[in-house]
């Protein structure tokens, strides 16, 4: 009973100190507030339009006052430059086939083909290799900078505005046949392995 | 019993103290904010009284404020737009309802992001603008309209720049872009477009462009 007591003694206490610091805190909130609008009043609305009035002499701060803000550092994008070579000389438009000249493979080949071959026969098959599709003499003839499969031309900018696409070769190789194959025989083996598996589970709820 | 009490008061108290203890912080933490509302006395105004009718700042009277440019330049302003607000980018202010003829001149803030267009000693115009990336930034200084296109496509960017005023030979010019947040140039100043295109038919060839870094 007397710790009953002393329970209730320390609540009504502590009750006390809270509200008591509540209502100081809105004193020195609201009834200061009030006060300085009431007493200081003139004086307050005097300084703010001093000071806006100082601003507004400044055309500078009225710019402050509209402006967005200063930039942040993070930029979403930009354009990027075409590269001067890039814009400079533009690739002859005859060269069509191009991409198609420019694999490597096929250039050796040729190339191991025809200079025997011309070794042997002479002007004849000069005049046939200009007709053939010979990656290294013709254009190296015409436009020095522009074929060198290893991508000389389009690595010099920084930034490639359309890299050379790859072309895909007509005949599947053997790895990408082995890989599609896999990927049968791994789907089937499933579909087997369920249907096995559902067959006999069915035959298992029906015995 | 007894102990069981006594804990519970304990416990009490120290949720009281707690939430007295909130109490006084938040107290604390709102003086200081109602001390800095109060602003310390500005200095006593020397120049001439400021008007605002409808949509613009006037300065009437003797003095007139000045505007120390790029260049060494200066040029007296008796009147700004009233914009009251911060503008968004893409935003812009045009107004030339009752200012007189005048040379044009054209002030860009880079720091503040902001373009103003002046008529002799009024400002007639002003919006956001896109400005040079800090690796192409925008260069500083006085300069003239030298060119004017109205549909111009640039070859170095292949990008359209309607109402184009180019303002340096290496192509440092003034053009409608797509002003958004987040965006910057190679060096040009971006507009929106209908600001843009009434700012080119205010531009002539060798009006001047102050661009204050």
């Amino acid at each position: 009973m007397k710790f009953r007591r002393g329970v209730a003694v320390v609540a009504g206490l502590c009750a006390l100190a809270w509200i008591s610091t509540a209502a100081v805190g809105r004193i020195s909130g609201e009834w200061g507030g009030e006060a300085g609008a009431r007493g200081g009043g003139a004086a307050h609305a005097a300084g703010l339009s001093a000071t806006l009035a100082a601003m507004m002499r400044d055309p500078l701060s009225i710019f402050a006052m509209r402006s967005p803000g200063e930039r942040g550092l993070a930029l979403l994008s930009s354009k990027p430059e075409r590269t001067r070579a890039a814009a400079a000389e533009e690739p002859p438009t005859e060269r069509v086939l191009s991409t198609v000249r420019e694999r490597p493979p096929v250039a050796s080949a040729l190339d191991e083909f025809i200079l025997p071959a011309d070794e042997l026969l002479g002007g004849d098959l000069m005049q046939l290799a200009a007709l053939e599709p010979q990656p290294e003499v013709v254009p190296l003839g015409v436009l020095p900078p522009l074929v060198t499969p290893g991508g000389g031309f389009w690595g010099g900018g920084g930034d490639e505005p359309n890299p050379p696409p790859s072309v895909p070769t007509p005949v599947p190789e053997p790895a990408t046949w082995s890989m599609m194959l896999l990927g049968f025989f791994t789907i089937g083996s499933l579909l087997r392995r369920r249907t096995a598996a559902r067959a006999r589970s069915e035959a298992r709820s029906a015995a | 019993m007894a102990s069981k009490a006594v804990r519970s008061a304990l416990a009490l108290a120290g949720v009281c103290a707690a939430v007295g203890l909130v109490a006084l912080a938040a107290v604390r933490r709102a003086e200081p904010e109602a001390a800095v509302a109060a602003p310390p006395a500005a200095p006593p105004p020397a120049v001439s009284r400021i008007v605002e009718d409808g949509s613009r700042i006037r300065y009437e009277g003797a003095e007139h404020p000045t505007l120390t440019l790029p260049g060494g330049d200066h040029k007296i302003v008796s009147s700004v737009l009233k914009i009251s607000r911060p503008m968004q980018f893409g935003d812009f202010v045009w107004d030339d309802k009752g200012v007189p003829e005048g040379p044009t001149w054209v002030r860009v803030d880079v720091a503040r992001q902001l373009i103003s267009v002046f008529r002799g000693e009024h400002e007639i115009g002003s919006a956001v603008i896109l400005y040079g990336a800090e690796s192409k930034p925008t260069p500083g200084g006085a300069f003239t309209v030298l060119q004017k296109a109205k549909d111009y496509h640039s070859r170095t960017y292949d990008a359209p720049m309607p109402f184009m005023l180019r303002l340096t030979d290496d192509g440092v010019a003034i053009h409608a872009s797509n002003v958004r947040e987040g965006f910057a140039t190679h060096g040009c100043i971006g507009i929106p477009r209908e600001f843009a295109r009434r700012l080119f038919a205010e531009a002539r060839v060798g009006d001047a462009v102050f661009i204050q870094k």
